[in-house]
């Protein structure tokens, strides 16, 4: 008795001792030396709209680590998570925080792209090994690529690239696109635009909604007077649900066919009904994926969290086998930057949305699938376009 | 009034301040950002104090500027090289200076909760230019690639680059901000503003164009404002649409609010406290790390990984325990500790014997004058003429549109037709401050006094309106003159000195009312209109104030209306009886007492007493 | 149908929801004088409860039945656990302890229903619509509920100018001494006004729930927009309110067509610039 007390007094002082220090002070941390765990920062939205998206690749992430045994490369992962709440204001204090409170050893976000470019400023100053699992603003590879940023996700042009292809092969002369008014918007129409009018299409007009606006009844009403054969749209999660819902309640899905990038579509196949039969996209995935990693992948993870993967989870995924063949390649010291970097920038390897590499700038080099919805699943149609790069304008590696 | 901050909080912002000069030492590169972030920020409140604490606005898009100082850093950086600081910061200062003063011109005719909607629409609107266009790089934000760098010709001062240096940079800015803050506020220029916030109808009617001074406070802090937001984008070179909405606007009202209003340094803690308390609940580490104070270390473990999960909901019911709990904020709860606040000592000035000047009374005509509600006509051709040097009685039965005349006359309401003259020269419709700078003053029904404010500084705005510009900022201009002119006017009214220094709320009925006659003394007005001064006071206290009267119809004009009829009777020199809107009669108390449609009028109320 | 009558129809059709939505924020500020920065919050959670009440009971009509007295209930406790502390208070803290309210429902939202979108769905017997052009077809849920929108103004309307319970709550809000020296516990009728404002809000959420799609955040361009609308209108009231929603529904849908790129702005710069001409709103008091 007399010892527990004394014993919990003591412990009580040095709690409170930690305790002042670590409320106090938030931003005082230790060094980690080497042979500890590999510190591996998550920027990413964990509340907000985009929280799904930040689970769904931190899941994917998770799930490949523990499948390695809780290592890569011999080294014990820790993750470190920051929820960045998509939020761009503070995205510069919350990778500081990770880059240079926590001072993780590699850095992986963002879902926003806006969160983005405030994350890779800090990261292209600090060097350290940054991984993009899902942002698709063009720049990021483009003028301000950086040979310690890897995206694995896409560029946003990509799904337009190939989808405008895809429409061209379909026979459709005439289209209207309708997007959010804001970068991913304007960054995914100029790409089908490009491949669109290269293939002889003509585009009516080009609507814009103010981001996140999602009031898209004055919109549709204009498309209804502009009678096009086909509409591109780009819009994404709860926006993209509702937007499909009022399209068919306008009577448009019959008449005027609904093209998009996969984000149209993604997380809410299930959700959309009827509504959602025909809408055509074009995706770097679709769930029915017939090859050797997608099956695996997606019966792995619907055991680990009774639920299917979608392209953020495949995203976070290719994330996780990026870096393990940078580790490997580094014998697990992310201070072998040259060798780390090096394996990262030539790899090829399989991935559950097929052949997988990276261009110079170091953006992803993928087919891109033709995708229909009908009841519920994106039912694959066949390749829309292959090995889809993105240009590498103004990229100092490229 | 705001006083000098109490010891207590001296100590604890001393002791912040020493903490941050030695920061650099022991804290790493993320600590120096923090820390930085947080001060900036400080200033951006600070400047929103100056707002909401002192000057009672407000708004609901500040952030506007904040942002517009962090995009002006945008632009005025090229592509590779810095931009010299000593361009960039004034730069910044002044675009959000001059935007402010486009936006408050139009912005600062609202008052209340109009006026936070409408600073909310222009800062939408402001976001809105960022977002939706391309002016600035879009939704995406845009990158400063060179952070300034201080130069006088080919000599480098100092740069934003070198982490320490914009930390110290950012300490010296923050203790600067506050500093001109805390003497802003102590300037004539801000005890108007004070008074603003507490009774701008008052201020009004003492001569100061509010509207000038709410538009000035409001450029000030907009421009102090910009200054923040240009050093908040040197903190990391990125600059983002956002930094201009609603959410950032909000967030700095809640941490004016959390920290205190109205006293500057309490929005400065707010700030902090904020901050702090927001990166504590996200960090499960840390979390884990206190509640090991109470608990076993796996509980701890998994109690803090599951708050820093629901993170904004634990910081909801924080931000609900502290409105709660600190309704005044944390300012207010250091106050509880810190004891009573300590007065500023009254200057030792003596009363001059004769120092009133012998100032020219004024005489009021009216001319067939009529206000109409609709179609309801409450003064209807009015024609009445009070000479100089005298007091006159206005009387009639309740709803007879006394008060009416007298908003009218005060230029509180516009006439509908007919003409008011002040010495010969036409006042009718001209603004209140403009009619009381001419030498007309009024007092109210309900007592109308600055509640806060002692009686002397009460008195003290009351003297300074004699010289309402807005650009008063030296205390020691015209002091002596306008402190013998409250003390003058204490005395003249009858305040005893000990009184002097009480807050106007703790006086009675009675003194307030006296005080009310002071300020218009103090004022210079020369011509009284004073709406039922007598109202709720006992025989004692209605002879003292008549004898008041009647001595300073000396100098002054005195126009009252009352319902006391003894002693108006007593008092006047002229009765003027209106009913029902119409001019009844007019003459000496003998002729009304003896005029037999004034005594129908009133039907045997004071028939009684004149036969008596 | 000529285009720019179709976008008047649509803006009308918006306005009226709008409409629903900001009314319960015009009640509460105009007779308590308290900023309910939760307004949207109770519109989130409206449409939320119409995801678990249509699941059980599949018709959007009988979740409002059963609906509407939660929402009512859940406005109740509400205020008696908060906002009833803030009445003496200025309007900072009512802004701080509403702002606080709002983290706590949006985490309360995740914790309950997750973070990706649902959608709920219309009754069968509104299905389809009406054919209103080569094209383009009007959807018969949207005129239902622009006709449910309608009728209940004009059921507000006629309580607040006919019934004893509107006399009282017209009485409040120009004097709120003198209804208590009436007798009337305005205790009782804060309460009743807030949970009446609550419910009003989870009303709109609902029905609006088959045509939005249900995700977090939701409730946030209700809250700004709906404060709009009360400014716009003016306090307290709710036929300003009605033209208020009306005016902003059609400025939208017609600055949507003719500046798309600012669209964002025409309802700010509309509401500043009525503001400015007439400082109550169009049937507030003057200030």
């Amino acid at each position: 008795m007399h010892n527990k007390s004394r014993v919990s007094r003591r412990r009580v002082l040095q709690m409170a001792g930690v305790g002042a220090v670590a409320a106090a002070f938030p931003f005082a941390r230790p060094a980690i030396s080497q042979g500890a765990p590999l510190r591996v920062g998550l920027l990413l939205p964990y509340s907000g709209t985009f929280a799904a998206l930040g689970t769904g690749i931190t899941n994917a992430m998770d799930l490949y680590v523990k499948q390695q045994g809780g290592k890569l490369a011999g080294r014990t992962i820790e993750w470190i998570k920051v929820d960045d709440e998509s939020a761009p204001p503070k995205a510069t204090e919350l990778t500081s925080k990770l880059v240079q409170g926590e001072k993780v050893d590699v850095l992986i976000g963002t879902v926003h792209s806006g969160v983005a470019m405030a994350m890779a400023k800090i990261a292209r100053e600090a060097g350290l090994p940054t991984l993009i699992p899902n942002a698709g603003a063009n720049v990021l590879t483009r003028a301000q690529c950086a040979k310690n940023i890897f995206r694995t996700s896409f560029g946003n042009s990509q799904p337009g690239v190939a989808a405008g292809l895809a429409m061209i092969k379909a026979g459709i002369k005439t289209a209207v696109t309708y997007s959010w008014g804001y970068a991913a918007g304007e960054e995914s129409v100029a790409g089908f635009k490009q491949s669109f009018l290269a293939g002889g299409g003509k585009i009516i007009k080009e609507l814009t909604l103010p981001f996140p606006n999602v009031e898209f009844q004055a919109g549709l009403a204009e498309i209804a007077s502009l009678k096009p054969e086909a509409v591109y749209s780009f819009y994404a999660g709860g926006g993209a649900l509702k937007y499909m819902q009022d399209y068919a309640a306008a009577g448009l899905k019959n008449s005027v066919q609904l093209w998009g990038p996969g984000f149209l579509t993604d997380g809410v196949e299930s959700k959309v009904g009827a509504a959602g039969d025909g809408v055509k996209t074009a995706s770097h995935y679709v769930e029915s994926l017939d090859n050797a990693e997608n099956k695996k992948f997606r019966a792995d993870y619907n055991a680990a969290f009774k639920m299917f993967p979608d392209v953020y989870a495949v995203q976070g995924w290719d994330t996780t086998m990026l870096l393990d063949i940078g580790l490997k390649a580094a014998g697990g010291d992310v201070k072998k930057q040259d060798a780390m970097f090096k394996a990262m920038r030539e790899a090829k390897f399989n991935s559950p949305r097929g052949p997988f590499r990276l261009s110079a700038a170091q953006n992803p080099i993928h087919n891109f699938y033709l995708r229909e919805l009908k009841g519920g699943e994106n039912k694959f149609l066949g390749i829309a376009a292959a090995d889809v790069s993105d240009p590498t304008t103004g990229c100092s590696l490229a | 009034m705001l006083s000098t901050p109490r010891p207590l909080v001296i100590v604890v912002l001393l002791a912040l301040l020493a903490y941050a000069v030695a920061l650099p030492f022991f804290g790493g590169v993320f600590a120096l950002k923090f820390a930085s972030r947080i001060m900036i920020i400080g200033i951006f409140v600070i400047s929103l104090d100056l707002l909401i604490g002192i000057t009672g606005m407000v708004s609901f898009g500040h952030a506007l500027y904040f942002g517009l100082g962090a995009y002006s850093l945008y632009f005025i950086s090229s592509e590779s090289a810095a931009a010299n600081g000593f361009f960039a910061i004034p730069f910044a200062i002044l675009l959000a200076g001059v935007v402010a003063l486009v936006v408050g011109s139009v912005a600062v005719l609202t008052k209340g909760f109009y006026f936070i909607m409408v600073t909310l629409a222009f800062g939408q609107m402001g976001f809105s230019v960022f977002f939706d266009t391309k002016i600035a790089g879009g939704t995406d934000g845009a990158y400063i690639n060179v952070r300034p760098i201080f130069s006088l010709g080919s000599q480098q001062l100092l740069t934003f680059s070198n982490r320490t240096a914009f930390f110290y940079f950012c300490v010296a800015a923050l203790v600067l901000s506050y500093l001109f803050a805390l003497w802003l506020v102590r300037t004539p220029f801000g005890r108007v503003l004070q008074g603003i916030h507490h009774n701008e109808a008052r201020m009004s009617a003492l001569g100061f164009n509010t509207y000038a001074y709410k538009l000035a406070i409001y450029v000030i802090a907009g421009a102090m404002a910009g200054f923040a937001g240009s050093l908040f984008a040197a903190i990391d070179g990125f600059v983002a649409p956002e930094l201009l909405g609603w959410r950032e606007s909000g967030l700095a009202i809640m941490m004016v609010v959390l920290g205190g209003a109205g006293t500057i340094y309490g929005p400065l803690l707010g700030a902090i406290v904020y901050s702090i308390v927001e990166e504590t609940l996200k960090s499960s580490t840390e979390l884990t790390a206190i509640f090991s104070l109470f608990t076993g270390t796996a509980n701890a473990k998994w109690l803090g990984g599951i708050v820093a999960n629901s993170w904004s909901m634990a910081l909801g019911f924080f931000l609900i325990a502290a409105v709660l709990a600190a309704p005044k904020g944390i300012a207010g709860f250091i106050g509880k500790f810190a004891g009573e606040t300590k007065r500023g000592k009254p200057r030792d000035v003596e009363a001059s014997a004769d120092g009133r000047e012998r100032a020219k009374a004024m005489q009021l005509e009216v001319e067939n004058l009529s206000r109409a509600f609709g179609g309801l006509v409450a003064v209807n051709g009015v024609t009445v003429t009070f000479p100089p040097n005298k007091v006159h009685g206005i009387i009639g039965p309740n709803g007879a549109g006394k008060t009416t005349f007298i908003n009218v006359l005060s230029g509180a309401l516009r006439p509908t037709k007919g003409n008011v003259r002040l010495e010969r020269e036409e006042i009718g419709g001209q603004k209140p401050h403009n009619v009381a700078r001419r030498g007309l003053g009024r007092s109210y029904q309900r007592t109308n006094v600055i509640m806060p404010f002692t009686a002397r500084e009460n008195c003290a705005l009351a003297a300074q309106a004699q010289f309402p510009s807005p650009l008063r900022f030296s205390s020691s201009w015209r002091r002596d003159e306008e402190d013998a002119a409250v003390e003058n006017a204490l005395k003249a009214a009858g305040i005893a000195p000990e009184r002097a220094d009480m807050m106007a709320s703790s006086l009675s009925h009675g003194e307030q009312r006296q005080l009310e006659i002071a300020m218009l003394i103090a004022s210079g007005a020369r011509l009284l209109l004073l709406d039922e001064p007598l109202a709720g006071m006992g025989p004692e206290e209605t002879d003292r104030v008549t004898a008041l009267l009647r001595e300073l119809s000396a100098d002054h004009t005195i126009v009252l209306i009352e319902h006391d009829m003894d002693a108006i009777f007593a008092a006047a020199d002229t009765l003027t009886v209106l009913v029902e809107g119409r001019l009844l009669a007019h003459g000496t108390p003998e002729e009304i007492r003896n005029n037999a449609a004034v005594r129908e009028a009133y039907l045997g109320e004071w028939g009684q007493e004149a036969a008596s | 149908m000529d285009l720019a009558l179709i976008q008047l129809l649509n803006g009308v059709q918006y306005g009226l929801l709008i409409f629903l939505a900001a009314s319960g924020l015009t009640l509460v500020f105009g007779i308590m004088g308290v900023i309910n920065l939760s307004h949207g919050s109770f519109y989130m959670l409206g449409a939320y409860g119409a995801l678990t009440l249509v699941g059980f009971t599949g018709d959007i009509f009988l979740a409002l039945l059963i609906g509407v007295p939660l929402a009512f209930v859940f406005g109740i406790a509400i205020e008696w656990l908060f906002i009833r502390h803030l009445y003496d208070r200025d309007h900072l803290q009512q802004v701080l302890l509403t702002f606080a309210l709002i983290l706590i429902f949006n985490e309360a939202q995740k914790l309950i229903w997750g973070s990706y979108p649902h959608s709920v769905p219309v009754p069968g017997y509104l299905q389809g619509g009406v054919r209103i052009s080569e094209l383009l077809t009007y959807p018969y849920y949207r005129i239902a509920v622009a006709a449910f929108c309608v009728a209940l103004a004009l059921a507000m309307m006629f309580v607040i100018q006919k019934t004893r319970v509107g006399r009282i709550i017209r009485a409040g809000e120009s004097n709120r001494e003198m209804v208590e020296a009436l007798g009337i516990d305005s205790r009782l009728l804060f309460r009743f006004v807030f949970a009446a404002g609550a419910a009003l809000a989870a009303t709109a959420g609902i029905v609006a729930a088959p045509l939005e799609s249900v995700y977090p955040g939701i409730g946030e361009p209700v809250l700004i927009i709906s404060f709009v609308v009360v400014v716009i209108g003016g306090i307290g009231s709710i036929k300003g309110a009605f033209l208020g929603a009306l005016l902003i529904g059609v400025a939208d849908a017609l600055g949507k067509v003719y500046f798309p790129a600012f669209s964002s702005s025409v309802v700010y710069a509309l509401m500043a610039a009525v503001l400015i001409a007439r400082p109550g709103g169009l049937f507030g008091r003057t200030a």
